[in-house]
């Protein structure tokens, strides 16, 4: 059994809802469908030992407070991964402070702590820079991050030219930072930002309109560098919990949805790419909207919460939307047995993978508490199983 | 009256929530009255809004906070006229955890469902629990984790109190994100609850229980 078509091929094709080889497969083609440093290390380990794949690399962290990591060539190899991922750089005039207490500022102005001081736990936020805020006016006061900054950029344009004319893989953007709803609560609180789109929705528009115009400035840079090479574009704002939707999808669209179709229509102006929405938890009600304010994908597809059932979203939704994700990382992948995981593998790509329309990864990112065989598993028994189906 | 004070927590709308109760005092009025009358039934249908989705977070919080606003104006009287709370409650999110926001919503139902609460805050040791358990000879001890890791804790928690031989002393509840019925009972808690208008079915229940207890005489 062997691929006919290159990654590339097989993901565009993916995303225009046709029927492809095998279903194409996600591992760090996004900052939120990847590994942390603990599993990575786990798994590099385990490959190491069963397979001989030795790297000796250290491992390039993307993100400090999620601590998770960019994959190295020889695992997105090994696992036929089909995504290779532009990451944004850090700007040059902000270096994340770092205090005693596991604890750092970021340039939002956001205090993080780690509860433990092991190495595999996110960084919880604990300061929020406008939770005394009374006004507008505290807007305008305070210290913004810069949009402008150009060492987001350094050096990308080169490396997504590289990608695109020499591989043959779908290329996915991942500009760092750039939600707005999600921001508004670190910055702010979440519970008095909360309460702001409810008390006070002119200052919560007022928030909302300054981060966009900030996410639109570093957007412009990036896509102006890369934005030509790229099948996907990556934005994140969660609007969902495990059990139901953070907001009635009424205050999304009187409140945050403006802002969505602004940024989504000014990204589709600057690059051909799809656009990959990121929220987690149960966003079955919002999905109209969703698919209304210009998403093509939607990601994670987190099948634990409630009302995810993946038959149904595609019965629903199928055509007008691609699912990104989709295999249960709370408990299949973290205390599944192997056969536990073939048989989510099957369930996932059954419900989903009929005339594209789906792209395979985990839920989110892949933990440390994932044992690597899991991991493996997963992956080359999609492949297996998605090439013997579609023969 | 009551009724409309009811709308005006239910609406969150604190300005008019404390300008009822103020009436309602001045009008004669008895504190516990508007208490048991206007704010309990109204967090209740806050409760209950939550659960079908009608409420989401915005709702349910500016809902608590119009009820606080009435609570700094009863909560002094209160305590003045020697009425007893329903139960008394110590809450906290255990050690390692800082997580609270479940904790805090649980925290403004007990309050409006009766109960008194003494909210230890976040990253709480075993033995500051017991500390505040013994001092305030609470009745209901709740404990809030958010991190597979840190849920571990909460078995610490109940075996200090069972060292210390008090375990018998007080009821012991869980709750969050990775918590299942199942573990609760591995760690032989007294109970477990999926959000926040369960654990206040659930607190009701450990008092009725106490009660009877106590009826029967054992």
């Amino acid at each position: 059994m062997k691929e006919q078509l290159t990654p590339r091929e097989r993901v565009r094709m993916a995303l225009n809802h046709q029927a492809t080889d095998r279903v194409p497969m996600d591992l760090g083609g996004t900052f939120i469908s990847t590994l942390t440093l603990g599993a990575y290390e786990n798994l590099k380990r385990y490959l190491g030992e069963t397979e001989r794949i030795s790297i000796d690399k250290p491992v390039r962290v993307i993100n400090k407070w999620g601590q998770t990591i960019r994959p190295d060539e020889e695992i997105l190899v090994r696992l036929h991964i089909d995504t290779r991922s532009i990451y944004s750089k850090a700007p040059r005039r902000w270096r994340d402070y770092d205090y005693q207490n596991s604890t750092f500022v970021d340039e939002w102005g956001v205090l993080r702590q780690r509860s433990d001081p092991g190495p595999y736990f996110y960084y919880d936020v604990i300061g929020n820079p406008l939770a005394n805020a009374t006004g507008i006016e505290d807007l305008e006061r305070f210290r913004w991050p810069d949009g402008t900054d150009l060492g987001r950029i350094e050096g990308l344009r080169e490396e997504a030219e590289y990608l695109y004319h020499n591989t043959s893989y779908a290329l996915v953007g991942n500009l760092m930072g750039v939600d707005i709803f999600e921001i508004c609560w670190f910055v702010r609180g979440f519970e008095q930002f909360f309460m702001d789109l409810a008390l006070n929705p002119e200052f919560a528009h007022a928030l909302m309109r300054k981060i966009t115009d900030i996410q639109k400035q570093k957007f412009e840079l990036y896509l102006g560098a890369v934005g030509e090479f790229l099948d996907v574009i990556v934005i994140l704002d969660d609007v969902a919990t495990q059990r139901g939707l953070m907001i009635s999808p009424n205050t999304y669209k009187t409140m945050i949805m403006p802002y969505h179709r602004e940024l989504i229509s000014f990204i589709k102006e600057r690059t051909p790419a799809k656009l990959l929405f990121h929220s987690c938890g149960a966003v079955v009600d919002m999905l109209d909207q969703l698919i209304d304010v210009g998403i093509d994908i939607i990601q994670p597809v987190q099948v634990s919460a409630l009302g995810m059932d993946t038959q149904q979203l595609k019965t629903r939704f199928g055509e007008k939307v691609t699912f990104w994700g989709g295999v249960d990382t709370q408990h299949v992948l973290s205390k599944g047995t192997v056969g536990e995981v073939r048989e989510e593998v099957e369930h996932r790509i059954s419900d989903l993978g009929l005339n594209g329309g789906y792209v395979f990864g985990a839920v989110h990112n892949i933990q440390f508490d994932v044992p690597p065989i899991n991991i493996v598993t997963m992956y080359d028994h999609a492949r297996e199983f998605s090439l013997e189906m579609n023969k | 009256m009551f009724a409309i004070l009811k709308g005006a927590v239910i609406n969150g709308d604190r300005q008019k929530t404390t300008e009822i109760t103020e009436t309602l005092i001045n009008q004669g009025s008895k504190a516990m009255e508007i208490f048991q009358n206007g704010l309990i039934p109204a967090m209740d249908i806050v409760g209950k809004k939550m659960k079908n989705n009608e409420f989401f977070i915005p709702e349910v919080l500016i809902s608590a906070r119009a009820m606080q606003g009435a609570m700094e104006i009863l909560r002094p009287l209160i305590v003045e006229s020697g009425i007893k709370p329903i139960g008394k409650v110590v809450i906290g999110t255990v050690k390692g955890d800082l997580h609270d926001i479940g904790k805090n919503l649980v925290i403004m139902l007990l309050e409006g469902a009766g109960f008194q609460v003494i909210d230890l805050g976040i990253d709480v040791s075993a033995e500051n629990f017991i500390k505040k358990i013994v001092e305030e000879e609470a009745d209901i001890l709740a404990l809030s984790a958010m991190l597979s890791t840190t849920m571990q804790q909460m078995k610490v928690v109940i075996q200090t109190l069972e060292q210390a031989s008090l375990r018998s002393k007080v009821k012991v509840m869980i709750g969050g994100a990775p918590l299942t019925k199942s573990y609760a009972e591995m760690i032989s808690a007294d109970g477990y609850a999926t959000d926040a208008n369960e654990a206040v079915l659930l607190a009701r229940q450990f008092i009725q229980a106490n009660s009877m207890i106590k009826e029967l005489g054992a």
